[in-house]
């Protein structure tokens, strides 16, 4: 087993060399080649084999290339279909890549479904022992182990107990256990913060903080965003099988929610949606030209209690009569804070093609520390009445500082406790 | 990065991505072991009468065949010992349909290899290791009623090894060669039970090589990589008399056919293995 970056260092004497890295990636590139239906008959089977045209090809992959630190935490993120599940099945050397190379000190621990491998039929010991040399170690040393691993997955006495007759959070548990204690060097893992129920996520929690403390290098694939802030000390954000960003966890969150939202504007408007979402014209008549959202804290931090500020530059494009600014907020699992639609008076209640205006909006700030996005868009009152966007919505990610308060919420109150003796109250009253 | 950074223990190497038999020879032979016997052990999971089953079946099985054969339709009168040749054949041309049949599906079951970086050709290999030590016990019943019928103990009977070694060599081939094929091919899963029992008839299983008139099937039982095996095992196990591979088949060259099948399946294998590996689990 190679040295952790956590451990060489004062175990010997004098500096000891230890190369940074404990994963590379170069230029990777994955192509799969997914059948197009063409029927399921016997005809369209035998085209889909002797036709080349019966593949489509879908690139998962495309020229992606990062580092993982040694000891790092790394997140991946990214949308439904942007290739950071195929980037871990790649390190964990499960899929072949097209083009790259991938580079890895020590061993991997791929974790990609919890109880991979599993046989309901044998005992909990023989599922720990096959489980753990699939991960690389050997029979003897998963025996050693064993106790270890039945008290981490508080398995008690279960260890003869056929696998068939466990809970399936029970199972996860169990499988957590094996892959911690098979203690690889790299540690990947895949949505495992999605699953099971609340004593495994406490339990999945704990291990990252305990593998965190012990210097693992661990890649983390997750929707969560309050995952990759919590855990992460860098992340990167997959789009289409490019790196869309990578770096601090703040901007990767950012980035992600805004992504997002724009996603979910690109469907087709023109209507008002069942969940009360802002219509977006069909036929725009303005386009945004910038925009940026920023605290007034160093480097544009949003700090708690600062106002948000939104500044945009807007280019008319075709006449707008009744204009509206729109604005709206919302919280790392998407759910709406805030919208309003404010109306411009005077001068700037009806525009003319070719207009530049510069939009400033300032959002009286209660969030509690966390990433947000804050949309906003241009508007005008249909002939019918409704008011409707006429520039595409745009969104931007931003993040309030501070350390995420535990059943925090998503605002935050100012507020007062007073507590004194009750002792002197008569007894009904108390009753 | 600098070359010094690249020459330190700790430097990141190439992975090898998804193979056959990558991953150490050790870590290789350890999952074999434990994926073939945790499939032993679910295999008579549950049953009442648990290990017994072992024995229990090939000895039904052996007693239904002799009453068939040497009761019922009285097929094999002129060929000595004919009911316990028959027994020996069946118990490895067994061991071969079962192992590879057992292998086809082998690769993409349960999704393995979608989740974990396991050596592919494991999957096949515990097939066909699972086979081998349901037929262990078999083997010792068939011993003992060989005995039983009245064959005397010969010297010959330490060359069995030899006999299981071929058998196995072939049968661990054509499990690579058909679990890969299955990976792209899927409609191998419905070929292959029809042509194992293609094979039974087909082969020198229930007949030697001697009562085969000479023509196009015979010329296949010569080059078919079983019907040494089983002319050898015939010789050595049971019946020292009876006709060797070379004299049975004809000319020395004639002998060596068998030979150059069983390369070719393992050329195929080895081929088909290596591709099915990188694809498979793209192809679940």
């Amino acid at each position: 087993m190679t040295p952790s970056a956590g451990t060489a260092g004062w175990l010997c004497f004098g500096p000891v060399a230890v190369h940074p890295d404990a994963v590379q990636v170069r230029d990777l590139t994955k192509t799969f080649r997914v059948p197009i239906r063409t029927g399921d008959g016997v005809r369209g089977r035998l085209a889909r084999r002797f036709e080349r045209s019966g593949k489509r090809e879908l690139r998962a992959l495309d020229g992606v290339s990062f580092d993982v630190r040694k000891g790092e935490f790394f997140g991946v993120a990214g949308r439904n279909g942007s290739g950071k599940s195929t980037v871990l099945k790649l390190i964990a050397g499960i899929h072949a890549a097209d083009g790259g190379t991938i580079k890895v000190a020590g061993r991997v621990g791929p974790f990609l479904e919890l109880g991979v491998g599993f046989n309901p039929e044998l005992s909990a010991r023989e599922n720990i022992v096959i489980n753990g040399v699939m991960l690389g170690r050997t029979p003897e040393e998963m025996m050693e182990r064993l106790a270890p691993v039945m008290e981490f997955a508080d398995l008690g006495d279960f260890a003869e107990a056929k696998l068939k007759h466990f809970s399936s959070g029970m199972r996860l548990r169990l499988g957590f256990s094996v892959m911690v204690q098979a203690d690889p060097d790299v540690y990947l893992f895949d949505e495992v913060m999605s699953v099971g129920d609340a004593a495994y996520q406490q339990k999945a929690s704990e291990t990252f903080s305990d593998l965190k403390d012990r210097g693992k290098t661990v890649i983390l694939v997750t929707h969560s965003m309050p995952a990759i802030e919590q855990l992460c000390d860098r992340a990167m954000l997959l789009e289409r099988g490019e790196i869309a960003a990578i770096g601090a966890t703040d901007d990767i969150t950012a980035r992600y929610l805004e992504l997002n939202r724009e996603q979910a504007e690109r469907r087709p408007g023109g209507r008002i949606r069942a969940d009360g979402e802002v219509p977006v014209s069909p036929r725009l008549r303005a386009r945004v030209a910038s925009a940026c959202v920023r605290g007034r804290g160093e480097g544009g931090r949003v700090d708690p209690g600062e106002p948000i500020s939104l500044e945009g530059v807007v280019v008319i494009e075709r006449p707008i009569r009744g204009t509206r600014l729109w604005l709206e907020l919302r919280d790392a699992q998407g759910t709406r804070l805030f919208a309003d639609s404010a109306r411009l008076d005077g001068s700037r209640r009806d525009l003319a093609p070719g207009e530049r205006l510069r939009v400033r909006a300032a959002v009286e700030n209660r969030l509690a520390p966390g990433s947000y996005t804050l949309s906003w868009a241009i508007m005008h009152t249909a002939p019918t009445g409704d008011p409707v966007a006429v520039s595409a919505i745009d969104t931007r990610g931003f993040r309030v500082a501070g350390k995420r308060v535990p059943r925090g919420g998503p605002v935050s109150f100012k507020y007062e406790v007073d507590v004194e003796s009750a002792a002197d109250e008569p007894a009904a009253a108390r009753r | 990065m600098t070359i010094a950074e690249e020459t330190l223990t700790d430097a990141p190497q190439p992975i090898q991505g998804p193979s056959a038999l990558g991953g150490g020879r050790r870590r290789f032979w350890n999952l074999l072991w434990l994926t073939s016997l945790s499939d032993y052990k679910g295999r008579y999971a549950d049953t009442t009468f648990s290990y017994l089953w072992t024995i229990a079946r090939p000895l039904m099985l052996f007693a239904i065949l002799y009453l068939v054969f040497t009761r019922v339709i009285r097929f094999g009168g002129q060929i000595p010992d004919y009911p316990v040749i028959l027994l020996l054949n069946i118990m490895l041309f067994t061991f071969f349909a079962e192992a590879t049949n057992r292998s086809v599906r082998s690769m993409t079951a349960r999704g393995l290899v979608r989740k974990m970086d396991i050596p592919r050709l494991v999957l096949p290999l515990s097939a066909v290791m699972t086979t081998g030590l349901v037929s262990l016990s078999a083997l010792l019943v068939a011993f003992v009623w060989i005995v039983a019928y009245g064959v005397e103990p010969m010297w010959t009977w330490l060359l069995f090894p030899v006999i299981a070694a071929a058998l196995v060599a072939l049968t661990v081939a054509t499990a690579a060669l058909v679990s890969a094929l299955y990976v792209t091919h899927r409609d191998v899963a419905q070929v292959w039970p029809v042509f194992t029992r293609l094979l039974f008839y087909g082969s020198t299983v229930i007949y030697p090589l001697g009562v085969v008139p000479p023509g196009f099937l015979r010329d296949v039982e010569v080059v078919n990589p079983l019907s040494p095996i089983l002319a050898q095992a015939r010789v050595w196990i049971i019946d020292s008399n009876a006709p060797g591979w070379i004299e049975a088949s004809g000319s020395t060259l004639a002998a060596l056919a068998p030979l150059l099948a069983f390369l070719c399946i393992c050329f195929a294998a080895v081929v088909s293995s290596r591709r099915a590996a990188r694809v498979v689990a793209e192809e679940l």
